[in-house]
């Protein structure tokens, strides 16, 4: 009730300000200084709404100026500029939203305990002087070094004690600021505004700059030093449906895009010292093959294929299923007829060799 | 224009009304306007006495101060001053002369 009451007065008291933009600002405040107790007298009487009461801001605002021996009123309002036009409607626009934030505010309040919501904000004040503090150090040490990507310390020129430093004469600053309240002049308060305004923009961009590169760091660190069912991988063997193995073979992912698995060297069998591979593709080094091929029972006319023909080496469309069109090596099944998990070859007696 | 209207002529002496309420006890705006109505002054505007206060407060005729309220916003008290008291003198008998002469004229318009 009371409530409703100070927004029914807020809204009447701007219209009459408004109506009254004609006069000079000193002796429209002098003529307004009355009229919150008047219209808080007028409510507490019951009997309707204000404008009920006493009709129309712009009505009680004519009567006033006039018993008051001003000339105002309709005439100069009638001949106000284009430009005052404009403000009176920006301060009928302040109007609303102050009045909307008023219902928000009390609408809030007692989601967090309390009465209107600012009661409890006005409790989180420090808090933000602290915050205040230290994002205005932050914002100093970015612009004295402006290179740098922005940490989590005002680390200007990377020295510890000067963020220290700067760290606590920042903090300091705003809590002396803030309990000395809001700047009475006008221009002094604007500037706090503005600059609190752009320390929030900047917290904003800079949080989420420091967070993303958190995580750009957390998954380099995975790609490079942590373990994947990829890492021991120093090599790749493909086998065909037959049980041969497939040689110059190019795995690509969904992309498009080569994957590379293992080294492209291999072990020399007498020396034990990696020599680059020869081959095109996989497997990098064929002769360490897994499962050997020419089991005598599973030979089939190992003559017509020609070893290491050239693969493909178009890039196959999106879902390339690393089967390039390379020939087989000649390789027949081995006899367990089981080669690495992956590549499931049917385990199927020999069959003749599909040259192609 | 022929009908008599009461808040023109309100307009006329709403000063003196003014400070003859505020002759014996000092007043706060919504005070006196209170005091204006229980008078028989029905018709005064809210407006028209607050603009009147300030007028008379600005022409010297009247003193103010604030008194702290516990409930609701402080209240401006208005006070006669000495001049104040000098011009509801000259005022009242300046309304004195013109309501008997109007008595007068309408008593024997009556009576013709």
């Amino acid at each position: 009730m009371n409530l409703t009451a100070q927004d029914e007065i807020a809204v009447y008291m701007e219209g009459v300000r408004l109506a009254l933009a004609g006069l000079p600002a000193a002796t429209r405040d002098e003529l307004l200084e009355d009229l919150p107790e008047h219209l808080a007298e007028v409510l507490a009487e019951g009997g309707g709404s204000l404008t009920d009461r006493l009709g129309p801001p712009e009505a009680y605002a004519a009567e006033l100026s006039a018993s008051a021996g001003l000339a105002t009123g309709g005439h100069s309002s009638e001949s106000r500029s284009r430009y005052a036009a404009v403000t009176d409607r920006a301060a009928r626009h302040r109007a609303r939203v102050r009045q909307a934030m008023h219902r928000a505010d009390v609408r809030t309040g007692p989601i967090l305990g309390y009465a209107r919501a600012s009661e409890f904000l006005v409790l989180l004040r420090p808090a933000w002087w602290v915050l205040r503090g230290y994002l205005a150090a932050m914002a100093v040490a970015f612009m004295l070094d402006g290179n740098a990507p922005i940490g989590l310390v005002p680390r200007a020129g990377g020295d510890d004690f000067a963020a220290v430093l700067l760290l606590s004469l920042g903090i300091l600053g705003s809590i002396w600021l803030g309990r000395r309240g809001t700047p009475a002049r006008k221009w002094p308060r604007r500037a706090l505004r503005l600059a609190s305004a752009y320390l929030v923009i900047f917290a904003l961009v800079g949080f989420f700059e420091v967070d993303s590169a958190a995580r750009r760091d957390g998954y380099q660190e995975v790609g490079y030093n942590g373990w994947n069912e990829f890492t021991d991988v120093r090599d790749v063997y493909v086998y065909d449906r037959d049980g041969r193995l497939i040689s110059g073979v190019q795995l690509y992912d969904q992309d498009g895009n080569p994957i590379r698995l293992g080294e492209p060297y291999c072990e020399d069998p007498v020396s034990g010292l990696g020599v680059p591979s020869r081959t095109l593709g996989y497997p990098h080094c064929p002769d360490a093959a897994p499962y050997r091929t020419g089991d005598p029972t599973t030979t089939p006319k190992a003559s017509d294929a020609p070893t290491t023909s050239a693969p493909t080496t178009s890039a196959p469309s999106t879902n390339a299923s690393a089967t390039p069109a390379a020939s087989p090596s000649g390789a027949p099944t081995p006899a367990d007829g089981a080669p690495a998990d992956g590549a499931k070859p049917s385990v199927k007696p020999p069959a003749p060799v599909p040259v192609g | 224009m022929l009908r008599v209207d009461p808040t023109q002529l309100l307009k006329g002496v709403l000063d003196l009304a003014v400070l003859a309420v505020l002759r014996d006890e000092d007043g706060y705006g919504y005070d006196i306007l209170r005091r204006l109505r229980t008078a028989g002054l029905e018709d005064v505007g809210d407006a028209s006495v607050y603009g009147t206060l300030r007028r008379l407060f600005n022409n010297g005729l009247l003193n103010s101060y604030v008194v702290p309220s516990d409930e609701g916003p402080h209240r401006k008290y208005y006070a006669l001053n000495a001049a104040g008291r000098t011009e509801l003198q000259r005022s009242g008998k300046v309304w004195s002369g013109f309501a008997s002469i109007m008595d007068d004229l309408l008593r024997e318009r009556g009576k013709a």
